[in-house]
């Protein structure tokens, strides 16, 4: 299908024998040797997998809060509209006043700004998961356990935790996926020298183009994949929960 | 001795009134039920009594002590949801187990006391499965037996049989009777089948709209209702409007529409003039007797049947009176073949004993 | 079977305070990530907002308006009530009114965010409508099928276009040979408008798809069956019935393409020419290289109403479509 055809072209090329995206040459293994060897790489890499970690981490924390709150108390208008925007509008904008800010406040463009930028817009997708999960449990279970004699945070832990536990999981996956992919707000907000992994690709994609980039960009591809079906496994339909 | 009392309870959602002023007490180890339509208010009241909803006023008195503020946890009492709400994440044990852990019960005990009451219920082997791998009437056991294991004071029970077909249905209503004079422990039933609350309870609080209609034993509830909403809920009956035109020492005389003058039960409180209905219930109205005369002690008229419904066990004629008045009456099949059946349109006499005939003063 | 009775509540609270503390459960709940994104998200929006109506620094960036005294080491805000025109001003407005660059960038960003969500629309809707059709055991399957390229990097999918639209490229190689037939010249697939609308469609195609396969979904099949009942062929069946219950959907995908389409700045940078620009782009130039930050927040603070207007507009019908229904 036209939607899988470019990105099967991007993993075939990789193992072509040439430097140029044209034709095919021969079979080769040795632009994923390159990449092994690229310290500039590694490093954005490193970098995008402990950015995307503690982004993660973090945000799924503070989403699945937001979830529940979204959830308990669905007609209050201040936390919807402070966790749900950062999903829907451009990324530029966030990107820009984002970059604003840091500057005003001192703070050094790096790594930890970085963090601080995903999270703000990881933390709506989580909410999403969670509270989709949320509205799919049955509430007289919590009553039960109410009326059995636990107390509201003794049902919490017992039985709403447990019960949406593949809800925050698919959420902290959906906030992994995201921030490892992050290109425009990471863009305005890594400063000189911090680089991520899509970075990385995009000033090779401008500047010069060599099939490394089609090894990498496979790599990822499988990486992402492989997170696609853990996410499945754990929480099926938690995807579609998004829309 | 009384073991719930409520006094005076009032719940409102919003605009709507969903327990109006409702007052009742409820004897220890007694079968109570709550039975009324849907959206009377009696599922509103169990969740008071629970501790789920809270009161806008009244008291709630478990053993002379008002539950009101005390949340639900707090709360001797349990309840068996419509759901069973089983959790979908715990084994049947530790379902069962799990007011045990909140009471913080030593685990040995906990393990005990799960085994004992899974025997009581008859599902001494399913402890280690999932809900999900129950059918309907084990689910059902299993909540039962995790309300009932840290000895409540109350157990409360949201509609338990309605999910349920009717074969488990009818087994399971004699389960519930022989557990709860077993256990000894109060039950408050609640539930929109009549037929259920006749035969479970010791007593039934029949509502109506947030208000209490009448309250007492199934007997009293069927032969003696209270009020046209009353008769009509449970079983079938017949109701027509009627004025009392005399009253006489132990009979009284209505005239009642389409019947015109007859005799029927005395009931207190009623007076000449009074308008109200008269309730006849169709199983004691004879179909096809010839018409002798009339000595008073029985109402007898004559119609034509308009049509008959065959029913297996009994059927049900449809019979209309001169002035178009239908009355319904019942008749045993077995009776039946020694009578004869009548079909449409066939003329009979009708005749009832005037005792059977009550009126209601609303 | 004589066993221990639980003891009854001896202490009894009044309702007011056992309502009171499920209130101040909810609050503590919701504490923490309303705090964080009023930081991070709220007060950088608002500080952009503010940062349109200043003026630009000497190296770039803001005119300072706290500075530190050499000499003691305090800050010492710059403004005062004498000079507040150095540091605030409406120029960035009029600029961005006077020249028409802008707005025909403005226009243009419109333009692109406008067909890809029609295309979208066009693409997806059968799609969707597809999936939600086949049986119940393929949906879930091939829901994912659709989604699965999604969770590939986004920069990755515009360059995997850009390898196949080169002058190189299959496809462009295929599309010119096709046209040499007719005489055509070669046509050049990549850094135009051209490929920007390829590249901004394929991207947002699973925003497209999502909200309406969940939406067409949820259709009780026996709708159309009782309008086929009643006569309906299958254009009326579909205009009558399955479309305008799936307007919700369609509105909820064109949102979810339209907004971000218009705001995006990779996809012409990467894949369109001089002439695709879009208002990203210039955002980004004066942030990034000019450090016009001033500027840059006015164009940031056009985008942002852009983007409320689209949004209340999309409200709107939504809620007059749902009315009339």
């Amino acid at each position: 299908m036209f939607l899988y055809l470019p990105l099967v072209v991007v993993v075939a090329y990789s193992f072509n024998d040439s430097r140029l995206n044209a034709e095919w040459v021969g079979f080769t293994g040795r632009w994923y040797v390159t990449l092994l060897h690229d310290e500039a790489m590694l490093l954005a890499a490193r970098n995008s997998l402990l950015v995307a970690l503690t982004a993660s981490v973090v945000s799924t924390v503070l989403g699945t809060l937001a979830g529940l709150a979204l959830y308990r108390r669905p007609r209050q208008r201040v936390l919807p509209i402070l966790v749900l925007t950062p999903i829907a509008i451009p990324e530029v904008l966030q990107g820009v006043s984002l970059l604003i800010f840091f500057v005003l406040m001192n703070v050094s463009l790096g790594l930890v700004s970085i963090v601080l930028s995903h999270v703000a817009f990881c933390i709506g997708f989580v909410a999403v998961v969670v509270r989709a999960r949320l509205q799919g449990l049955d509430p007289s279970l919590i009553e039960a356990a109410r009326d059995l004699g636990a107390t509201p945070w003794q049902a919490f832990r017992r039985v709403t935790l447990p019960l949406i536990a593949p809800g925050i999981a698919a959420g902290a996956l959906l906030a992994f996926t995201l921030s490892l992919d992050d290109f425009v707000i990471t863009f305005f907000t890594a400063g000189p020298e911090a680089s991520t992994l899509p970075l990385q690709i995009y000033s090779m994609i401008r500047i010069a183009v060599t099939p490394e980039v089609n090894a990498v960009s496979t790599l990822l591809m499988a990486l992402t994949l492989a997170l696609a079906a853990l996410a499945g496994r754990i929480a099926p339909g938690a995807l579609r929960g998004r829309a | 001795m009384t073991n719930l009392a409520l006094r005076g309870v009032v719940k409102r959602f919003g605009d709507v009134l969903a327990v109006d002023d409702v007052s009742l007490d409820v004897g220890a180890g007694e079968f109570f039920t709550l039975l009324g339509p849907s959206g009377c208010g009696k599922t509103t009241l169990l969740r008071l009594i629970a501790g789920l909803e809270q009161p806008d006023a009244g008291a709630v008195l478990l053993d002379g002590v008002d539950l009101v503020g005390v949340p639900a946890e707090k709360r001797p009492v349990h309840t068996v949801f419509q759901s069973y709400a089983l959790f979908p994440h715990l084994s049947v044990a530790r379902n069962i187990a799990f007011p045990l852990e909140m009471a913080r019960v030593p685990r040995a005990e906990i393990e005990r006391r799960v085994a004992a009451v899974l025997d009581d219920v008859q599902l001494g082997g399913l402890a280690r499965r999932m809900p999900d791998e129950l059918s309907g009437g084990q689910r059902q056991r299993v909540a039962i037996a995790r309300a009932l294991v840290d000895r409540p004071r109350l157990l409360l029970l949201d509609e338990p049989l309605g999910a349920l077909d009717a074969k488990l249905r009818v087994q399971m209503k004699f389960e519930l009777v022989k557990l709860q004079r077993e256990v000894g422990i109060t039950f408050v039933y609640v539930t929109h089948d009549q037929g259920e609350a006749l035969a479970l309870s010791h007593r039934i609080a029949v509502m109506n709209r947030g208000r209490l209609e009448q309250v007492g034993d199934p007997r009293t509830i069927y032969e003696r209702p209270a009020s046209r909403f009353v008769a009509d809920f449970i079983g079938q009956c017949n109701l027509l409007d009627a004025t009392v035109r005399r009253i006489d020492g132990d009979t009284m005389e209505l005239e009642a529409s389409g019947i015109g003058v007859c005799a029927a039960a005395v009931v207190a409180g009623a007076a000449a003039g009074q308008r109200g209905t008269l309730a006849l219930r169709p199983e004691a109205i004879e179909i096809g007797v010839p018409l002798v005369d009339a000595t008073g002690a029985r109402v007898q008229r004559r119609g034509r049947v308009r049509d008959a419904l065959y029913e297996g066990d009994v059927t049900f004629y449809t019979v209309a009176l001169d002035d178009g008045t239908c009355l319904r009456a019942m008749q045993p099949n077995a009776d039946a073949r020694r009578a004869g059946r009548f079909a449409a349109g066939a003329e009979v006499g009708l005749a009832w004993p005037s005792d059977a005939g009550r009126f209601l003063c609303s | 079977m004589a066993e221990r009775r639980r003891p009854l509540p001896v202490q009894l609270t009044r309702r007011p305070r056992w309502h009171l503390a499920a209130r101040l459960r909810g609050w503590f709940v919701s504490a923490p990530p309303v705090a964080y994104l009023l930081v991070f998200f709220a007060a950088p929006s608002l500080i952009m907002v503010v940062a349109a109506f200043r003026v630009a620094g000497d190296y770039g960036g803001l005119l300072p308006l706290v500075d530190t005294d050499p000499a003691t080491g305090a800050m010492r805000w710059q403004v005062r009530l004498d000079n507040w025109r150095t540091f605030f001003t409406l120029e960035g407005f009029a600029r961005f009114f006077a020249d028409p660059i802008y707005l025909e960038v403005f226009a243009r960003s419109f333009g692109y965010a406008a067909i890809t969500t029609l295309i979208c629309l066009a693409l997806g809707y059968p799609l969707a409508w597809m999936i939600a059709r086949s049986a119940r055991r393929h949906r879930e399957a091939l829901i994912l099928l659709v989604v699965l390229p999604f969770w590939s990097n986004f920069l990755i999918r515009a360059y995997a276009w850009m390898i196949l639209l080169g002058p190189q490229g299959v496809l462009s190689r295929a599309v010119n040979a096709a046209l040499g037939w007719f005489g055509i010249g070669p046509v050049q697939l990549l850094f135009n408008t051209f490929a920007v609308v390829v590249v901004l469609v394929y991207v947002h195609l699973p925003f497209m798809v999502l909200p309406l396969y969940a939406n067409l979904e949820k259709h009780d099949p026996a709708l159309v069956d009782a309008a086929r009942d009643l006569n309906a062929n299958a254009w009326h069946c579909f205009w009558r019935v399955t479309w305008p219950l799936s307007l919700p959907g369609v509105w909820a995908g064109a949102a979810l393409v339209f907004i971000p389409a218009l705001g995006m700045f990779a996809v012409p940078d990467l894949v369109g020419g001089t002439s695709s620009l879009m208002i990203g782009n210039v955002i980004k130039q004066q942030f990034l290289d000019s450090r016009d930050w001033p500027f840059g927040s006015v164009l940031s603070l056009m985008l942002t109403l852009a983007v409320l207007a689209a949004a209340a507009a999309a409200a709107w019908v939504a809620r007059r479509g749902a009315r009339r229904a």
